[in-house]
Parts: C-alpha cells; structure tokens; sequence
C-alpha cells in the first residue's frame, strides 16, 4: 500500500505527459461523432495517475490516442498531447512507433485476447525485447524469463515455453504486463488491467502493478471505472464523463472533497465513504 | 420493477391475430431493405432486372427462341440478329433472354427449396437431439464427402433428365449446409431465456420451435441463401453444358455454351458469350445480394 | 494470495495413453475411414435400390424371359440385397469398381490410366491458385479499400461467378484462335507427338528426367490454359478467404498488442497477423480441392484433356453407368482423405488443439 501525498496535480515541471485541450471523434455513416471535448489533464512525472469514468467516457480512446492506436475511423479535431517537447498527437504512425513500446508502454482488457494464439508466450517476449534493446535470442530469453519471475508467474522457465491459452485470466494478465515492462518504458497505461478477473486476483495484479511501478521509477496511468482501487493505488486523478473532463487533482483531494456534482454520484454510487489511509 | 423474465414473458405468450402481427411487420422490412447498403440494392437491382426480362420475353422475343434457320448460320452481331445466330441459324438474343426464365425459375425454386427444407430439418435437430440428430449429422457427413457436383451428375445419371429430377438434384448441394446452419442457431437459442420463457408458458415445443427459435434465426440462414444461389445457378449451367439431365438444346444457358462451343475454334465467339454474360449477371447480383446481407448483419451485432 | 489450480493432463480416446501425435492421427483416420464406408453405402443405396435395371442395357429385344434372367444371374443382380451389399463391399476393399459396359474393361484399371493426366491438370492449378490466391487475398487485406483492393475484389467475384467451361471457351478464343499465342485444345500434346517415357505420368516433370526435352515445352503450353481455367476458380475462392481472414486478423485485439509494444511493421503483419490468417485458408483448401474434382470434369471436355474427367464426361453422355460410379466413389475418397490429411495439419498448426 503506497501513501498519497498530498501534492498539487498538474504541475508544470515533473510532467511527464500534458494533454491540452485535446477533442476528437468518430467518423460513422451518419456523419461525425465527438467523443472528446477540451480534455485537459496531466501525468505527473513518477506518479501514479488514475482516469475514472464509466462506459462510454471517453477515457480508453483517450489512451489510445496517446498511444496513437485509436482506431481510424477516430480523429482529433484539437488540442496536443505534449510529450518530452512535441505534440506527439500529430505523430504519424511511423513516428509513433517509435515511441511505442520502449517509452509508452499500454497493458490492455482482456490479456487472453490481447496474446497472440500461435505463438508461445516466450516467443512473444524475446519479441518485444529485442525490439526494445540490443540482446542476442539467448540473452533475450533470460531477461524474458527474469521478467516472468517478477510478474511472480511461478515456473517461468517452463511457463515461456506454453501458449497463451494455456494460461489463466490472471497469469494471462501477469504475462500482458511483463511484455509491456520488458520494453523498459517510462510511462505505463493500463486499461481497466482487472476488470474480468476475480476479486482476489483482482487484488493480487493491483499490488503486483503499484509494486513495479514504484519500483521501476515509471510514470502510470490507470483506466478504471473502480473508485476503491483509486483510492487505495493511485496518486492523481482525473474524472471523465462523456468525452468532459469533470474534475482532476490528487486522490486526496478528490475523493474527500469533490467539487464536481458528478465526481459525488460517482462516489456516492461506490458507496465510497472513507478516505485512504 | 419488471424483470426481463417478465418482458419476455409478456412478448411470447400465445396471443390472437398472430397473422396480422406478422403482416404489420412487413413494410418494416421492405423499408430497412430500401435504406440499405448499395451492395444489397445493386444485387437486387440485377436480379429484378433479370426477372423483368425473363417475364418479358415471355410475351415477346425478336424471334422464337427454340426455332432453327431464322437467320444464316453462326452470323456474327447485326442489326437483323442483336447477339448473332449459333450454328443452327437459331438467333442468340432470343435464345439468351429467353433462357433467362429457365435459370433464374430454376436457381429460385433451389434456393428456395433448399432453404425451406434445410432450415426445418435442421431446427428439428438441433432442437430435439438424440438419435435423429446423429443420424442426420451422419448423413450430413457422407452426402458432403461427394464433392458438389459430381454428385448431381451422378444422382441425375440414375433418376434421369427432367425439369423436376435437375431441381431435386442441384437442391441436394447446397442443402446440407443450410441443416448445419440452422442446427446451430437452434442449439445456441434453445437455452437463451426467451425460449425458456416461451417453454414455461406452456407452448408447446413445436410452436416454440418455429414461433419463436426460429424467427430469431433466419438471418446467418438468409445470408447463405444469397451466397449459394451463384453455385446454384453455376451447376444448372453446368448440367446444361454437359448435357445430362437439361436436354442438349434446351433454351438454357449452359446448353447454349455447350451448342456454341464447336463453333468457338473458328472465332463465333458470340454464341457462347452472351449465355455466359447471362450466368455471370445472375450470380453476381446473388453475390451482391449476399455481401449486403452480411453486412447489414454485421452492423446489426454491433 | 490466491492460488490459480492447473488442469488436470488430458487422457484421449478410451483412455489410451498413446503420445497426442498418434491419437489425433488415429482418430481422424478412423473418422475417416467410417465416411468412406457411408460414401460406399450410400453409392450402393443408390445405384443398386434406385437405379434403373442395367438388364436392359445387356439384353436384346428378341431375348426371352429366361435370357433376361441369365442376364440378371450373371451381373449379380437376383442375390438379395444384403448379399449384393457384402459383394460390393468386398469388391470395393479390393479396389474393384466394377466393369465398364462401354469399354468392357474394369473402371479400375480405365481410371489408373487416365489419373496422371488429371493429377498433373490439378496439382499445377491447385499451386497456382494457392500461390496466387492466397498472395492476392493477403494484399487486398493489407490495402484494404485501395484501387487494387477494389480490382482484385471485382476479379475474383467474378472467378466465382463465371462457369468454368465458359472461361475455358473464352480463353481458347483469346489466346488460340485471335492470338495465336497458344496451343488449341488437343489434349496434353499436339497432335501426333508423343509422350516421354512414364515414370511418374507427368509429361512436365518425365520429359526432363528421362531427357525427352522435345516434349518439355509442348507439354507446358498445352497445360497453360486449362491450369489457367481450374485454377482462377481456386485463386478467387482463396483470394476472398485469404482477405476477410487477414483482415480479421489484423483487427484481433493481439496485433494492437504488437504495435502498442513497438513491434516493427514486418513482423507484425508476417508473423502475427499472417500465421493467424492462415489456419482458416487451410480449411478452405480442402474445399477448392473439392472444386478441382469437378471443375476437371467440365475443364477436361473443353480441352479434350484425356483424364479421369473426361472419362466421367463419356460415361455420362453413354449411360455408362458402372464408369460414373467408380469415378465418383474414387473422387469422394479422393477428397475425403484430403479433407482428414488437412485437418490434421491445422491440428498441428494450431496450438490451441494442439493441447
């Protein structure tokens, strides 16, 4: 359990990410949708930032986009997302890639899914490995089974040599975050990492997650819709409803004294009434 | 509060005026049809096309279809002859529109037919299992080993030409998957909560079964319709071209093919053309007919 | 911390220990062997309960009853069923197909004749279109909506839609008779030339290992067109599938993975998105190995090509029945073992089987 300290968000220097103004929407074929709407927010430098909302808030295309792995059919129709001097929202893909993966790094839903079926799941970590850094397969092989072990899979050895099928919804999970932390990144996405898995899991991947993050010095954002799991892991965060930013600031200040009518709803409706320790 | 339990109940429970429930939903059909993609509207923009010259050239035809020596023999286009004249002297575009009728009523009544028939023998299996689920399942098997239409051929050798044994022989193919498919829908849907529903109202099996699984069901069931009504209409051509079961010079466009093709070495190419512009017409619009479906029914999942 | 249990290890058929490799392969050869005798049965069903009487084909019209019934005695037709039943079986098991009432011969030893004409028409047509299919299809998918997406997509609709005896007349025209650029259709080899020495049956591949060079080049332009005509119906069958199966894959929620980790585009359309693709197009091959078994019977009449459908071909057009028979049960267990052999690859190739 990590202390929240009680910092103001959002400030200037120590950020990593600093989303401005940013707005988008879908092309459909009933013309254009926007889905986002002057969404202002930042990701403080080592910090833990959570986006909450529910369904539809926007909050996963606007991960993605930071990603730039919005679907396209998505377009942004303002504001920058600034990353280490540029506005990496008008990246072209080829721009993108480099920056994916070795300093954004994204964790996604359903790990199960989101695993290539044909291939063995060490396969698919020597993969992102040696994409990231300059290693032989044998040494690639090493590090991947280190990271296995990190992400407390027991066995790893023998664990690299099975298919993504072979593993449960939590292993499949722990194996989604080694490869997303194998590539060495600096900021962590995780889109809703626990939703799907049961609740002692559940408990286990959040633990495991603040656990590397704080040890690995990264800078994470956490998707969620699960206010408990905010309070409890998260430094900052930033409140969505509608593609609206609603309120940001730190979990402390937040969840103890929100400001916005919605961020009290959504409280209320978690049955939320004490504040972290 | 209503459950959905209570919903579905309400829905599905035996109710007067089934029939006029039914036609009312019949506009609401034709007008999702009209607001559809183009690919469903070209599709069956061809096919009405077809039919409306098929109908046509049944009141008029420039000449007789089925008669020979009405213009020199194996002429190229003209004014006189629109597509030509074969090696008889018959005129092609007679003969091609003409044909028409014999295609697509053929393909038509297949489709159909095998549709009707597949879709009931497969809801029957899917819903009630056991041995008469295996067997068909076995059958299944065995009738699809035969590749498709090698086995027309060979069923037709046996029961012998004629409009009807050619229907019942081309329906044979596409049959046994239109039973896979509607096997399956009845499978997943039988559980669901509806059809639960539907079973502790008291209905009866059979009316649950064709009341309401299968009204659910007819969409994956539609689409291959569409998409086997071109290999429909190619094996009609091709039992034509080869002259078993479809008489060798039947007004039929794969006869035609085969009446043009000893004329192709020395250039008559528009004898065998036109029938084949005919067959690649109607399988196209089944095809397009076919992509539309899919992707209406794709964009409804969403 | 909880604890995730693993699966107990899988126990196969009845129980038998046997290493997986061996039990797949057994079950599906059982499997396979059980559709072959349905095949027999229902060709038997068929022929023998629904047929007409060959009687009538043997007998003279001057012949009395009791010639009729010698007749009937000799073509084993007046056993009870049951019995006429076991002999074909058995007749069958040993690779005897009957007689042929218009050649006299046995349909057996008339198919092994006339196979290594078809089975050199289908092996270079089922190659092309794999190749040229599957190449096609994962292109459109990868420029998905572009010109060539749309051009390949109008051709193999068309592939699909068009009779192939028509293409075959069609390119005849083209190419023979305006063109001049190709043989016409007189079988494998021009008229009067005769073929290399038989080793394997195929004209290409005999005339260089037995150094009959004279007919290496003749032989490879008689097979352009009707390879051509089989095998654009196989490429747009597989083109089409290739396409909506890469393009699923590209969309599949593990390729966003790999770009979302920086994975370089190459490896991510090769190695995730085509090894995906590719297990449903292996299914649709068995399917197009189906359509070539057809196809050469209408392709084998245009070209004049002496094969195994044209022999089907004159045994339909002269009533030979016991001829169409033993063609189609070879054709059925043709495919049938062909469908088994690829199902067996995808369970090999698909380690969610595999295990």
């Amino acid at each position: 359990m990590t202390t929240a300290k009680a910092e103001p968000a959002g400030r200037e220097a120590g950020n990593l990410v600093t989303v401005t103004s940013f707005a988008g929407g879908f092309r459909t074929s009933e013309g254009f949708k926007p889905v986002l709407h002057d969404v202002s927010f930042a990701l403080a430098e080592g910090k833990m930032t959570a986006i909450v909302g529910e369904t539809g808030s926007g909050k996963t295309i606007m991960a993605l986009s930071m990603m730039g792995l919005a679907p396209s059919t998505f377009a942004k129709t303002g504001g920058s997302i600034e990353y280490a001097g540029d506005d990496i929202s008008t990246y072209d893909d080829r721009a993108f890639r480099c920056i994916r993966g070795g300093e954004f790094a994204m964790v996604f839903q359903d790990a199960r899914a989101a695993l290539n079926p044909v291939l063995s799941v060490g396969k698919q970590l020597i993969d992102a490995c040696r994409a990231h850094r300059r290693v032989s397969v044998a040494q690639a092989r090493e590090i991947a089974e280190e990271m296995l072990g990190k992400v407390r899979v027991p066995e790893p050895a023998q664990r690299m040599k099975q298919f993504p099928h072979e593993f449960s919804g939590g292993m499949a999970q722990r194996v989604m975050l080694a490869l997303a932390l194998i590539c060495q990144p600096k900021l962590l996405i995780l889109d809703e990492p626990t939703t799907g898995l049961d609740v002692t899991i559940q408990a286990d991947i959040m633990e495991l997650i603040v656990d590397l993050v704080h040890s690995g010095h990264m800078t994470a954002c956490l998707i969620t819709h699960d206010l408990g799991v905010v309070a409890e892991t998260c430094d900052d965060v930033v409140v969505m409803f509608h593609g609206y930013i609603k309120e940001t600031g730190t979990v402390v200040e937040v969840l103890a004294h929100p400001k916005d009518n919605y961020t009290e709803q959504l409280l209320r409706a978690s049955r939320f009434e004490e504040m972290p320790a | 509060m209503t459950t959905s339990l209570d919903q579905a109940v309400e829905t599905i429970a035996p109710k007067p005026g089934r029939l006029s429930r039914a036609a009312a939903s019949v506009p609401g059909a034709i007008r999702s049809i009209r607001s559809s993609p183009g690919a469903l509207s070209a599709g069956l923009g061809i096919l009405a096309f077809m039919v409306l010259i098929s109908l046509m050239s049944v009141i008029w035809t420039p000449y007789p279809p089925a008669a020979t020596g009405v213009g020199p023999v194996s002429s190229a286009p003209s004014a006189a002859h629109w597509f030509g004249t074969d090696s008889v002297g018959s005129d092609v575009f007679s003969r091609t529109i003409a044909a028409g009728r014999t295609d697509v009523l053929y393909t038509v009544l297949v489709v159909v037919i095998a549709l009707v028939v597949g879709s009931v023998w497969g809801a029957l299996a899917g819903f009630f299992g056991g041995w008469f689920e295996t067997i068909t399942l076995r059958l299944l098997e065995v009738v699809q080993a035969f590749p498709a239409l090698l086995m027309a051929l060979f069923i037709i050798t046996i029961l012998g030409p004629g409009a009807i044994n050619v229907i019942l022989v081309v329906t044979i193919i596409p049959l046994p998957e239109f039973v896979r498919l509607a096997r399956a829908e009845v499978m997943t849907k039988k559980n669901w909560q509806f059809a639960e529903a539907a079973r502790m109202v008291g209905n009866r099996p059979l009316v649950v079964l064709f009341k309401h699984l299968m009204p659910n069901s007819w969409r994956p069931l539609l689409a291959y319709a569409s998409v086997s009504a071109a290999w429909v209409c190619g094996n009609i051509a091709a039992l034509g071209f080869i002259g078993v079961g479809i008489q060798p010079d039947a007004v039929e466009w794969g006869s035609m093919i085969a009446r043009g093709q000893a004329d192709v070495v020395n250039g008559a190419w528009w004898e065998s053309f036109f029938p084949g512009m005919g067959v690649l017409l109607l399988a196209i619009g089944c095809q397009l007919i076919g992509d539309g479906i899919a992707a209406r029914n794709r964009g409804e999942q969403r | 911390m909880a604890v995730e249990i693993a699966a107990p290890p899988a126990r196969g058929l009845r129980g038998i220990a046997a290493p997986k490799i061996v039990r797949v392969i057994g079950r599906r050869l059982i499997q396979a062997i059980l559709v072959i005798w349905g095949v027999v049965t229902m060709t038997f069903l068929l022929t023998r309960v629904f047929a007409p009487s060959p009687v009538n084909l043997f007998a003279q019209p001057t012949d009395t009853a009791a010639d009729r019934a010698e007749i009937a005695k000799r073509l084993g037709l007046t056993d009870p069923i049951p019995v006429q039943y076991v002999h074909y079986l058995r007749d069958v098991i040993h690779g005897n197909l009957g007689t042929s009432y218009l050649t006299q011969r046995p349909v057996t030893a008339d198919l092994l004749n006339k196979i290594p004409a078809t089975a050199e028409l289908a092996v270079y047509a089922l190659f092309f279109g794999v190749i040229v299919g599957v190449t096609i299809g994962v292109l459109s998918a990868v420029f998905e909506g572009s010109i060539f997406d749309r051009v390949m997509r109008l051709l193999t609709s068309a592939g699909l839609a068009l009779p192939q005896f028509w293409v075959a007349l069609m390119l005849i025209l083209i190419f023979f008779v305006d063109l001049h650029v190709l043989p016409g259709p007189t079988g494998r080899l021009p008229i009067g030339m005769q073929p290399p020495p038989t080793v394997t049956g195929f004209y290409v591949i005999d005339s260089i290992i037995t150094g009959h060079l004279s007919t290496f080049w003749p032989a490879v332009q008689q097979l352009i067109l009707p390879v051509l005509t089989l095998g654009y119906g196989v490429a747009s069958t597989l083109a089409r599938g290739a396409r909506a199966s890469m393009i699923l894959a590209l969309k599949a929620d593990y390729v966003r993975t790999a770009r979302a980790l920086g994975l370089s585009r190459g490896r991510i359309w090769f190695v995730y998105a085509l090894r995906n693709a590719m297990l449903p197009v292996l299914t649709m091959f068995a399917g197009t190995v189906a359509w070539a078994l057809s196809g050469a019977v209408l392709v084998e009449g245009v070209y004049g090509w002496p094969g195994a459908g044209q022999y089907a071909l004159n045994a339909l057009e002269n009533s030979d029945f016991p001829a169409v028979q033993g063609f189609v049960l070879y054709a059925a267990i043709l495919y049938v073992l062909i469908y088994q052999l690829l199902d067996i690859a995808y369970s090999f190739a698909d380690p969610r089987i595999r295990s």
